[in-house]
């Protein structure tokens, strides 16, 4: 075998991975916190990445402020939508919920094609085709990007959940809704602050990923796809298992891609859900009790 | 009985019909409109292309209805999405001959919607397929089927000689979208380059629904070829992966698949496909005289660049107005259209076309390379 | 202090409490009484805010508190003290004693203090600060549910089934705890299985059955009557 080849294609899964990460983060808070199965959170993906695109091109800004700008208007956008759908169903049976989400998921998109244009978009970034040798790999600032603004965003949000006084309030919401309501805590005040939290780290993974891809209307289908993939595997909830989850698939996915086949490449996603779903039903790292 | 606000509302209602029933009850109206069925992809993940298409039939069908129509009926387009979906296309082909009662139908932008849907619309309705390749469309010659592309073969072996002959790379690495029409090009194209001494240093297939190619272009740069051929018609794939064989640090010539190189390609691109070559029936300056007004047209109506597969919606649109001109008249006298078309040559935007007894159209062939962002004619 | 008029909760379609009107003054200890499914933990959602009355008021101090959320009653000095103590399992007594003092009524203490206070009360909880509630013992985290009501400083506590799973000897303490807290000036209402310790703590009850009040009295009153313990207790 050939070790570089072998080491650049680590490389590329773990990148990917981490991209996967991101996504899956917002996804499992969510549902950990709000309870909700969130079919509308590749869309806000998708607005993240087109709203560093239109920060670029039409207000001129620079990659790394319209991505910050990007994040912070879904997440203000993510306030609205669960104020006006998902907290007033709050008390529905699921299903309602889970069928509102998927009309959400189609409305965004579906506007999305109408206010940005079916055709692919750029998002360009300064990082994007600067290429950095790390030993015998090659990668691109831009994944490198990916990769470190993943981890450091990540790591803040980790001590965000476990040591701030927001992050236990919605420790004890995912873990207990009815306890936490006693407690004090204000539970309208969490399911929004959350939901903001989990649109604005789709956004900005979808500022991050959109330079190493094109972008166009639909790329949230592919966004949540990858999403419900690691936080099935890593347990739903886990912030943890979405992380090792994450990172597992991008880098089965390069090697499978690289050493099986191709073809494989999507498939190994889904093999990976049953295998862990026959092995674990909860997850590999569930806690079927919520956010820990 | 009749309040006033009912009295006013009629009387209203009068004032605005009148105008409209005055003027143009003449000759124009009493004809009923030639109406043509566009399908094509227009959600989805060719949604680009597909818009493309239906702007270049549009900007066209505004020319002719506006120098008249044809022989006094003005054309009327009916706009169906196919999502790249055989069953789609099928079920928008059927909703466009049986509820809407169309003429003709203009279609089969992907291989696979256009080989599902020419068995619905076989002997019943003419069809004018677009930018498929896949040979087997027009193989069987069904009677009122066309086809404007050039198949995979006349390209490749336009383009195989251009290779050889012009770009000359010692050794050649494939990338290729994994359908009917990616590995008919990777076989062609293997056998016509090795032909001609080029070695073949292997291939990869990536998937219609990826997104990210660094697995497969690793690979691929790992063989070390001198030149590597990107067989991808979806445009935003296909600039990611322009992109993502520089961002991999591949030095090497890039070889574009023929018929694939557009303006919306090139701005996606960025500097990754400076220097590329491709091969195209489109050039703007190919002095064809329908061809200025049609640029103009489009520029003046769509913001997108005008492109091959903008120009091939207008040759749909074109081909169908110089039938019905030159048979009399009637858009139902299939066989005598079909005949017509067949026996003589018809100008259009890319070039005078020619169509073989199965509807096959030659059209003429450039080597093209992007130049300072510009797609431009490589002369010998 | 406390005073329920006419409460009406449903779950869904179907009532689960009619007509209830009830009053605790301040000090005083009121029980609620009656079989399962007579409505008293409802009743008690509907005060805390956790269930939102269909008809009815309820009022603390004057203030009419029904369409409040449950941290704005706890603002008001209302606190509840559920059934099943639905505690944060994966959390640490310390943190849920935080945010038990989130929505704390301000008083003469500061939250170390508080602390200390109720570290006192239940000193093996000061033992145990760093454990996880889903690890401790069903007396603990009793404790524990308790405790964290005390972090907001209530006026009027409300303990919902405190003796639930509770070995014997844990639930002398438990009395002890109650009568303390009482005499610290804390009004108390209690719902509770043990009629017996529930009637020998309280100073008036109310006899629920099937989502209505059938006997208000004071406490010694239903406790020396035989004839109203088999009929409405099941004693």
């Amino acid at each position: 075998m050939d070790f570089t080849v072998f080491a650049q294609q680590i490389a590329n899964g773990l990148v990917n991975g981490m991209a996967y990460v991101l996504i899956a983060t917002g996804l499992t808070l969510v549902f950990g916190v709000l309870r909700i199965v969130n079919f509308a959170h590749g869309e806000f993906y998708m607005l993240g990445a087109y709203l560093t695109y239109f920060a670029g091109t039409l207000l001129g800004l620079d990659y790394i402020t319209a991505a910050v700008l990007g994040a912070v208007v879904v997440a203000a956008l993510g306030v609205v939508a669960n104020k006006l759908i998902f907290w007033p169903l709050r008390r529905d049976h699921e299903f309602t919920i889970l069928l509102s989400s998927l009309g959400l998921a189609l409305l965004i998109a579906n506007s999305g094609e109408l206010l940005f244009g079916a055709d692919p978009k750029y998002v360009e970034s300064p990082f994007a085709d600067e290429i950095l040798d790390i030993g015998t790999v090659t990668l691109t600032q831009q994944r490198v990007l990916v990769f470190a603004a993943a981890v450091a965003v990540l790591v803040a949000v980790y001590l965000f959940i476990r040591y701030s006084r927001f992050g236990k309030m919605m420790r004890a919401t995912a873990q207990n809704p009815d306890g936490a309501a006693l407690t004090g805590i204000n539970i309208g005040l969490v399911h929004s602050y959350t939901f903001a939290l989990a649109c604005g780290l789709a956004a900005l993974s979808g500022a991050l990923v959109g330079p190493t891809v094109m972008i166009f209307p639909t790329i949230g289908n592919w966004a949540v796809l990858k999403g419900f993939i690691v936080v099935i595997m890593g347990g739903l909830g886990s912030v943890t298992g979405a992380l090792f989850a994450g990172l597992l698939l991008g880098v089965i996915e390069s090697l499978g891609g690289g050493y099986i086949s191709l073809g494989f490449m999507e498939a190994i996603g889904y093999a990976m859900i049953i295998a862990v779903l026959l092995w674990r039903p909860n997850g590999l790292f569930s806690t079927a009790r919520g956010l820990r | 009985m009749l309040g006033r606000r009912d009295l006013i509302a009629a009387a209203a209602t009068l004032a605005l019909a009148i105008p409209f029933v005055g003027p143009s009850a003449g000759a124009l109206a009493q004809q009923p409109p030639i109406r043509i069925a566009l399908i094509g992809p227009m959600s989805g993940t060719g949604a680009f292309e597909g818009q493309l298409g239906l702007e270049g039939a549009q900007a066209a069908a505004a020319i002719i209805n506006a120098k008249g129509g044809v022989a006094g009926r003005k054309l009327e387009l009916l706009n169906y999405d196919d999502k790249g979906s055989p069953e789609d296309g099928v079920s928008a082909a059927k909703r466009a001959i049986e509820q809407d009662n169309v003429d003709f139908i203009i279609g089969g932008w992907f291989s696979a919607v256009a080989l599902s849907m020419k068995e619905v619309t076989r002997d019943k309705i003419i069809t004018v397929m677009t930018s498929s390749q896949h040979p087997k469309v027009t193989e069987e010659g069904h009677k009122y089927l066309f086809r404007l592309n050039a198949t995979s073969a006349m390209m490749s072996n336009f383009y195989s000689k251009a290779i050889c002959g012009q770009i000359k790379p010692k050794s050649i690495a494939f990338m290729n979208v994994n359908d009917d029409w990616g590995r008919l090009e990777l076989d062609n194209y293997t056998k016509l380059l090795g032909e001609c001494g080029i070695e073949i240093k292997g291939h990869e297939f990536y998937n219609r629904t990826d997104t990210d190619f660094t697995t497969a272009l690793t690979k691929l740069k790992a063989l070390n070829p001198d030149a590597i051929y990107v067989a991808a018609i979806n445009t935003s794939q296909g600039a990611t992966i322009y992109r993502q064989v520089r961002q991999t640090g591949f030095r090497g010539k890039v070889i574009a698949s023929a018929g694939n190189m557009n303006p919306k390609l090139v701005e996606l691109s960025g500097n990754s496909l400076e220097s590329v070559y491709s091969a195209s029936p489109f050039v703007e300056d190919n002095g064809q005289p329908s061809m200025k007004p049609w640029l103009a047209e489009y520029r003046k109506s769509y913001k997108n660049e005008p492109s091959f597969i903008a120009a091939l919606g207008a040759q749909g649109v074109e081909l169908i107005a110089a039938g019905v001109a030159g048979t009399g008249g009637d858009p139902r006298a299939y066989d005598k259209i079909a005949a017509y078309l067949k026996a003589n040559e018809t100008p259009t935007v890319l070039g005078n076309v020619r169509f073989s007894d199965q509807g096959q159209a030659t059209q003429p062939i450039h080597l093209v390379q992007v130049k300072s962002k510009q797609i431009v004619a490589v002369r010998d | 202090m406390l005073k329920v008029e006419n409460l009406q909760v449903s779950y869904g379609h179907r009532e689960a409490v009619h007509n209830v009107s009830l009053r605790v003054e301040e000090g005083e200890i009121v029980t609620l009484v009656g079989s399962n499914g007579a409505g008293k933990t409802t009743t008690l959602k509907a005060i805390s805010g956790l269930l939102r009355a269909s008809g009815g008021t309820v009022s603390f101090d004057g203030e009419r508190i029904d369409r409040l959320a449950p941290h704005q009653v706890i603002e008001r000095g209302v606190v509840h003290v559920p059934e099943g103590r639905l505690l944060f399992p994966e959390m640490t007594v310390l943190e849920h004693l935080e945010l038990g003092a989130l929505r704390g009524r301000p008083g003469s203490m500061g939250f170390a203090e508080r602390l200390r206070w109720v570290y006192d009360l239940f000193p093996v909880l000061a033992e145990r600060h760093a454990q996880k509630a889903g690890t401790m013992s069903g007396g603990q985290q009793q404790m524990v549910a308790i405790a964290r009501g005390l972090m907001a400083n209530p006026k009027c506590l409300m303990l919902d089934e405190p003796s639930l799973g509770l070995a014997p000897i844990m639930v002398d303490t438990l009395a002890d705890t109650i009568k303390s807290l009482h005499a610290s000036g804390i009004t108390v209402l209690l719902v509770e299985q043990r009629v017996d310790l529930a009637l020998r703590l309280a100073d008036r009850a109310y006899v629920l059955e099937t989502g209505r009040v059938v006997m208000e009295e004071a406490a010694h009153t239903l406790l020396a009557d035989p004839r109203i313990k088999t009929a409405y207790l099941g004693l």
